[in-house]
Parts: C-alpha cells; sequence; structure tokens
C-alpha cells in the first residue's frame, strides 16, 4: 500500500508540476510587456484621471500638490467652454460617415487588385504608399497652406476634387441646402479618404488571398452567378476583416493628427490648463470607446467566424 | 422520317452555336469594357495617390524663376538643387538622418522582440490572468497618447532621463513602443495559427520552452518580422508627437521637418521672405524626410505584402 501511494503521488506531483511548469513559462514570456504596460500604461492612465479631477499647484519648480476639485473640468468642458462640444460634434460625425466611405471603398479596391493584370504590383505598391508617407506633418504640407493654395500654376493636392460647378449645378437643380452641404463635403474629402485607406486595403487584400478558389469552383457549380458568389462567398468570408478594419479606422480617425479635438487637447495639455487638457482628453476617449464597442457589439453577430 | 430529324436536329444545333456565339460575343465585349473601366479607375487613382510624391520631386527642384512662370507644370526649366542644399543646411540634415536612423533601427528590434516574446505568450500558454492582460492589451491600442503622455514625461524627468533617446529605447523594450499593441495581437494570431505538433516535436526531441521559441517559432514567424519591421520602421521614423515631447535636443528628421517653416524665417533674420521660397524649401525638406523611407519601402516591397499574406492576421 505504501509503494503504491508513494508511487501515485509522484504521478500526481508530476502532472501539476508540467501544467504549473507551463504557466509560469508563459507568465514569463508576458512578463516585460506586463511591466512595461504598468510603468507606461496603467501609472500614467490612473494618474492622468487624477489630474483630470483636481487641481495642479506648482510649488518651488520641482514638485506639485494636487488639490481634489471633482466634476468641475467635467462640467467646465460641456457646459462653459466655448469650442469643445462643437468640436467634438464635428469630430464624431466626420468619423461616422467617413469610416463606412473607408471600409467600402477598400473592399472595393482590394476586389479589384486581388485580379490579375498588368502593372499589379506596380499598383499595389502604390496604394500602399500613403501608410508610408502617413506623416500627419507631410499630409498637412500636403493639404496646403493658404499660400500653396493660391499660387502656383498647379493647385494643391487636396484641391483636386473641389468643385464649384458641382456646388451650383445641385443649387439650380432645387436639391436641399442640407444635401448639398453633405454631397459636396464627400466629394471634397475623397483625397484624404482614398489617402487614409491604405491599411485597409492591404488587410482586405491579404484576407482575399487566403480565400481558396475551389469555393468559387463550388458556387460555379452550383449555379451561382458572380454577384451571388461574393455575397454568399467572399463576404462572409472577409467579415472579420471587416471589422477589423472598422475598428481600425475609427481608431484611426480619431487619433488623426489633424483631428480638432486632438489639435484642441494638445493645445491644452501643453499650457498651464493641464488639468483640462487631461480631462477633455478622458472625454473624448471614454466616448469613442463607447462608440467602438457598441460597433463591436452590433457587427460582432454577424461575423461568420472561420472554424478551423 | 430520318431526313427530317436530321434537318430538325442540324436547325437546332445551328441555333445552339448561334446563342453560344453571341454569349460569346456579349461576354468577351463585358470583359473588355471592364477592363478598359478598371485601367482608367486605377490609373486615376494612382495618380491621386502619386500626384503629391510628383509635386513634392517637381517643386523641389525648380529654380526660383520657374516658380513665378506658368508654363511650368511638371518638369521644371530650370533644374536646381540649391532648394535641397539651403534646407540640408537649416535642417541640420545628416544629423537629424544619424539621430532618426539610430533610433529608429534599435527602437524597432527591441520592440519586434518583446513583442513576438508576449505575442507568443498570449498565444500558447494559459496562465491566470491572461484574458485580463489581454483586454489591457487592446486597450493600449485604442487610447491615444495624448492621454497618458503627461505622465509619462513628468515620470522620465523625475529619473532625469528627459531628452535623450533612452526615453524610446526604454519604452520600446519593455513592450511600449509606437503601436506595440498592434503588433502584440499580430504574433498572437499568427502563433496561434501555428499547429501544436510542431511545438509537441520540439518537447520530444528536448526543446525546453525558450529553446523551442528561439529555434522553431520564429524561423516560422518570419513573413510577421517583415511586416512588423516595416510597420514599425514606419511608425517609427514618421513620429512626430513623442518624440518632441521625450526627446527634444534630439531631432529627428520629421521633427525638423515640422521645425522648418520657423527655421527658415529664422535663418532669413525676419525678413519678409517671399513665399514662393518657403513653399519651394518646405517641399525639398517633405522630400528628403521621406525620401529614406520611401527607398526602404521600394527595396522591401515584394517581401512585405508576401508577409501579410502569409502571417495569417487575417486568418
Amino acid at each position: 500500500m505504501n509503494k503504491r501511494t508513494i508511487i501515485s503521488r509522484r504521478k500526481q506531483v508530476k502532472q501539476i508540476s508540467y501544467e504549473h511548469k507551463k504557466s509560469m513559462a508563459g507568465f514569463f514570456f508576458v512578463l516585460p510587456w506586463t511591466c512595461g504596460v504598468c510603468i507606461f500604461f496603467l501609472l500614467p492612465m490612473i494618474q492622468s484621471l487624477m489630474y483630470a479631477f483636481s487641481k495642479m499647484d506648482i510649488s518651488s519648480g520641482s514638485g506639485y500638490t494636487l488639490s481634489f476639485i471633482g466634476y468641475t473640468y467635467f462640467m467646465k468642458a460641456f457646459t462653459t467652454d466655448a469650442v469643445f462640444p462643437m468640436k467634438l460634434f464635428i469630430s464624431l460625425s466626420n468619423m461616422l460617415y467617413q469610416v463606412p466611405i473607408i471600409v467600402i471603398f477598400s473592399l472595393f479596391i482590394a476586389l479589384i487588385i486581388n485580379q490579375k493584370f498588368l502593372g499589379r504590383v506596380f499598383v499595389r505598391a502604390t496604394f500602399f504608399l500613403p501608410v508610408i508617407i502617413a506623416n500627419g506633418v507631410i499630409l498637412s504640407i500636403i493639404n496646403g497652406d493658404a499660400l500653396s493654395k493660391t499660387v502656383m500654376a498647379t493647385a494643391s493636392a487636396s484641391q483636386l476634387f473641389k468643385n464649384e460647378v458641382l456646388n451650383s449645378l445641385l443649387l439650380e437643380s432645387g436639391v436641399s441646402m442640407q444635401v448639398i452641404n453633405s454631397v459636396v463635403g464627400v466629394v471634397d474629402s475623397m483625397f484624404s479618404l482614398i489617402w487614409k485607406s491604405g491599411i485597409q486595403i492591404l488587410i482586405f487584400l491579404a484576407g482575399l488571398q487566403t480565400i481558396q478558389p475551389s469555393m468559387y469552383e463550388v458556387a460555379k457549380i452550383e449555379g451561382a452567378t458572380g454577384w451571388e458568389s461574393f455575397w454568399k462567398v467572399t463576404f462572409p468570408i472577409l467579415s472579420p476583416m471587416i471589422i477589423l478594419n472598422l475598428i481600425f479606422s475609427m481608431i484611426d480617425s480619431f487619433t488623426d493628427y489633424m483631428n480638432p479635438v486632438m489639435a484642441y487637447v494638445n493645445e491644452n495639455l501643453v499650457g498651464m490648463k493641464l488639468e483640462y487638457g487631461s480631462a477633455l482628453a478622458w472625454i473624448y476617449f471614454v466616448l469613442v470607446m463607447i462608440i467602438i464597442l457598441l460597433v463591436y457589439m452590433v457587427v460582432n453577430k454577424r461575423v461568420h467566424y472561420d472554424v478551423k | 422520317m430520318d431526313t427530317m430529324t436530321i434537318k430538325t436536329l442540324s436547325k437546332v444545333k445551328d441555333i445552339e452555336h448561334k446563342r453560344i456565339r453571341t454569349k460569346k460575343i456579349l461576354s468577351n465585349t463585358s470583359t473588355v469594357v471592364w477592363k478598359i473601366f478598371r485601367a482608367v479607375f486605377l490609373f486615376g487613382l494612382c495618380f491621386i495617390l502619386l500626384y503629391p510624391l510628383t509635386y513634392m520631386l517637381s517643386v523641389s527642384f525648380r529654380d526660383m524663376k520657374d516658380v513665378y512662370d506658368p508654363a511650368v507644370i511638371w518638369i521644371p526649366k530650370n533644374f536646381t538643387l540649391a532648394n535641397i542644399k539651403d534646407v540640408t543646411q537649416v535642417m541640420n540634415y545628416f544629423q537629424a538622418l544619424r539621430t532618426s536612423l539610430q533610433v529608429n533601427i534599435v527602437s524597432s528590434l527591441l520592440q519586434l522582440a518583446i513583442c513576438a516574446i508576449t505575442g507568443y505568450g498570449f498565444a500558447r500558454f494559459s496562465f491566470k490572468g491572461k484574458k485580463l492582460l489581454f483586454s489591457v492589451m487592446i486597450f493600449t491600442i485604442v487610447v491615444p497618447p495624448q492621454v497618458i503622455i503627461t505622465p509619462i514625461y513628468l515620470g522620465f524627468k523625475s529619473i532625469n532621463l528627459l531628452n535623450s533617446p533612452s526615453t524610446f529605447y526604454l519604452m520600446a523594450a519593455l513592450g511600449c513602443g509606437i503601436k506595440s499593441g498592434l503588433f502584440i495581437y499580430l504574433f498572437k494570431q499568427f502563433f496561434s495559427g501555428l499547429p501544436r505538433e510542431l511545438e509537441d516535436a520540439a518537447a520530444i526531441d528536448g526543446c525546453g520552452f525558450v529553446s523551442c521559441f528561439i529555434r522553431i517559432m520564429v524561423p516560422n514567424a518570419v513573413p510577421v518580422f517583415i511586416t512588423g519591421a516595416v510597420l514599425s520602421i514606419v511608425w517609427y521614423w514618421n513620429d512626430y508627437y513623442m518624440g518632441s515631447m521625450l526627446m527634444n535636443n534630439h531631432e529627428t528628421v520629421t521633427m525638423a521637418l515640422v521645425k522648418l517653416p520657423s527655421s527658415l524665417r529664422l535663418v532669413s533674420g525676419y525678413d519678409i521672405v517671399d513665399p514662393y521660397k518657403i513653399i519651394t524649401r518646405m517641399q525639398a525638406g517633405s522630400l528628403l524626410t521621406i525620401a529614406p523611407i520611401l527607398v526602404f519601402y521600394i527595396v522591401i516591397q515584394r517581401f512585405f505584402v508576401q508577409g501579410i499574406e502569409r502571417s495569417g492576421i487575417v486568418g
């Protein structure tokens, strides 16, 4: 009896030990990043939240004291501040109409580029170019300061789509002002939309490459037309990528260099209005977080994940 | 009766042939129309995308005479390198280039290494709190740097590490470089997609966890590394915000570019400067800023798209 229990106990100890070893190894693999996240992310988040709730007094240069003020800044952001709610509204509504357009457009382009044709490599390289030059600085140079817009035989690139004729044409045909504004707005921003869809096109392209051609053959045998085979074969397989692109585009559009809210937050962070800037940043972040979560929960139900 | 059936059969055959022929003609024309449309469409789009680049190239090499000349649209009549020389001096280009390259390469290497290790940990092991840590990682992608930059700045100031590239190195080495969360996610997706039999085979042959990672997982993950390297290098190159906050004295090329308008005015002594001059210099500066990364991209471009396809981010 003794020998058996000793052996079985040893076996038990060995089993636990391996599992335990493995999970400890996993823990060590993740350890450097965990330390980094604690130091560079969690701690600053908490501190920034504390700033947002308190008033800072800088005394004698090296230290500062925080006195808890509460919701003052948050109230101020929505009630007293003249600019912030409007900027928030503008930036959120921009994001709302830009993101679907970017995703649909990049899907379309990826489908086109996926076919074999002459110059395909060149076209793929060109479409990824915006990601390489997606320097916020260069973009603002491209969009031009007032000088380059009025000067030179060649207008700046963002003016490529500006269209006075479209405006007056729509007006004459009796369309209401609201519709005109939105339509012309979309057409005007087409340049920056094309510019922002670099990574999305790449993700869709990679996703399209993973679809086995046998699926299309099956669809053809079953008598599907091109349109049907797109909606029944391509679209479901691409649905995880669609949601990835949606979320990525949303994140991209709200950390954009030229986002009005971001610029405003930056101004406030640099000056003595540190606390106010932190509060603003937090409000913005929480709002976008809520939107992203909503979109994720709504879209995720219809996403068809590949079961391997 | 036989001739009747033969006649009807041949008539039916003729009609069938005609139908097939018209179908072929229709489908051929529609293919040709589609090809033409696609060619025009893609040409238009590529033009839009390449426009800023060609504009930069054109303006940077223009002499001042050509700037005023409305007949010069793309190709300058007087090709000159004066703009570039000016900008190189004002921007302190070669020093900035050296700083950029140094910060870039070291940070990217550190970041990729740590993200690969972390991604492997998330993919292959289960430990307490894994889900929580994973959601924290998603958070790091979503939160913009502005929210957390000030505490980080103050933290670095208290250790006296501010204004040196070590800030970037430290952050990258601890897995908090630029958009690190995205890389961790990429690696995790990839490693999850590799078959478990690889690990089992390695374990049978006597590999521990670390050597299994180094010898088996890493060589398999080369496409992801390439993708990650390209993205990481590009993002570190284009970074202005973190650089200006954390290492203000060491200028990267992008930081120098942002300062360019004011530096130009400083050099010209706050006189009333011809705006056209500023434009040409700015374009030349932009060209210099993106030239290295563009060369890098052209060289590595072939591997990059293949890398995305094989890395299975989308799998």
